[in-house]
């Protein structure tokens, strides 16, 4: 099961993410947090931080993976519930990594999430509204263009999609019990 | 007419493709990426793509939001008066931070304006997220 959660900066999204990855859990189910963003400097850290520190108040146990690139090769269990933050450096991670090349990144991120999703119980994706501004420079026109078709795909594929505004999420798709962010 | 808007890259083009069956139907598409002059119409249902791309060459050509407005109701109500079915696509990118850049901030302007417009002139307007569509207006026909 895939669940598509998607919104502005500090929209609620990754608190969001994490209350539905603790509703899927039971039993011998894991809670994996996938970070996907890299460490680049201390405003980053502090961004981290944040993360982990709510995660380590939730009452849950989360085992967290910090890697931004093939993603498929993570290894899992048929109970796990993963929750990965976010599509939007996932894309960045696989757009400039060095050994591959960029214009397949978004094919290469579509087909490690569905292999990933197939594997485990649930999978929980956070991602980030594109913008609504023109714009400019040909690279940031083509990793849009690209987080764009992913985005388009995953919503195809999941069963819940979920837009967070301002903290209230609007669910385009599927449906939610309803959770106190 | 029918509007159809949403962000950039959210498939507004193929929500027009698959709601309208144009792979095994006759249309005439024209898309101001590839042309910037309006087009004669042909066919019985006609999509207008790239909407704002055309208020960005009013623009140019005009100078000022005003007169870039003015010629731009003008052209709508021409396809307005068509008895055809008329689609029209535009990217929705008035939302965000002011650009530095006048002509950028003109041109914002310009497209919230004829946007406004167009949704006015329409009688069923879908904004486009992801590939789902949400109708925000439909009139009784």
């Amino acid at each position: 099961m895939i669940i598509f959660i998607t919104g502005g900066v500090r929209s609620g999204k990754s608190g969001l993410a994490e209350e539905l990855a603790m509703q899927q859990t039971y039993k011998d189910g894991r809670l994996v947090y996938i970070a996907c963003g890299r460490r680049t400097d201390s405003e980053m850290d502090a961004r981290i931080g944040h993360h982990q520190e709510r995660r380590a108040r939730s009452g849950a146990t989360w085992i967290t993976v910090e890697q931004s690139v093939d993603l498929g090769q993570i290894h899992t269990t048929a109970s796990d519930i993963l929750l990965i933050d976010c599509v939007t450096t996932l894309l960045a991670g696989e757009f400039f990594r060095e050994d591959k090349p960029s214009c397949g990144a978004d094919e290469r991120v579509v087909r490690d999430l569905l292999a990933l999703a197939g594997r485990v119980r649930a999978v929980i994706l956070v991602s980030n509204e594109l913008s609504f501004e023109p714009m400019s420079g040909s690279m940031t026109v083509q990793y849009a263009k690209k987080l764009g078709l992913i985005h388009q795909r995953l919503v195809q594929e999941c069963e819940i999609a979920i837009l967070v505004e301002h903290g209230i999420p609007v669910v385009k798709k599927g449906r939610i019990s309803c959770v106190e962010l | 007419m029918h509007f159809v808007t949403g962000g950039a890259f959210n498939g507004k083009k193929k929500w027009v493709i698959d709601f309208y069956g144009l792979e095994k139907t006759p249309h005439q598409w024209h898309s101001f990426y590839k042309k910037t002059e309006a087009p004669a119409f042909t066919e019985e249902i006609v999509v207008l793509e790239g909407i704002e791309r055309y208020v960005r060459i009013l623009l140019e050509r005009f100078e000022t939001p005003e007169k870039a407005r003015l010629l731009f109701r003008k052209e709508l109500e021409k396809w307005k008066k068509e008895d055809r079915t008329v689609i029209l696509i535009g990217t929705d990118i008035t939302k965000g931070i002011v650009p530095m850049n006048a002509f950028d901030r003109f041109f914002r302007d310009t497209a919230g304006w004829c946007f406004q417009d167009v949704a006015a002139a329409s009688g069923r307007v879908d904004t486009v997220w992801y590939g789902i569509g949400e109708t925000i207006k439909e009139e009784a026909k």
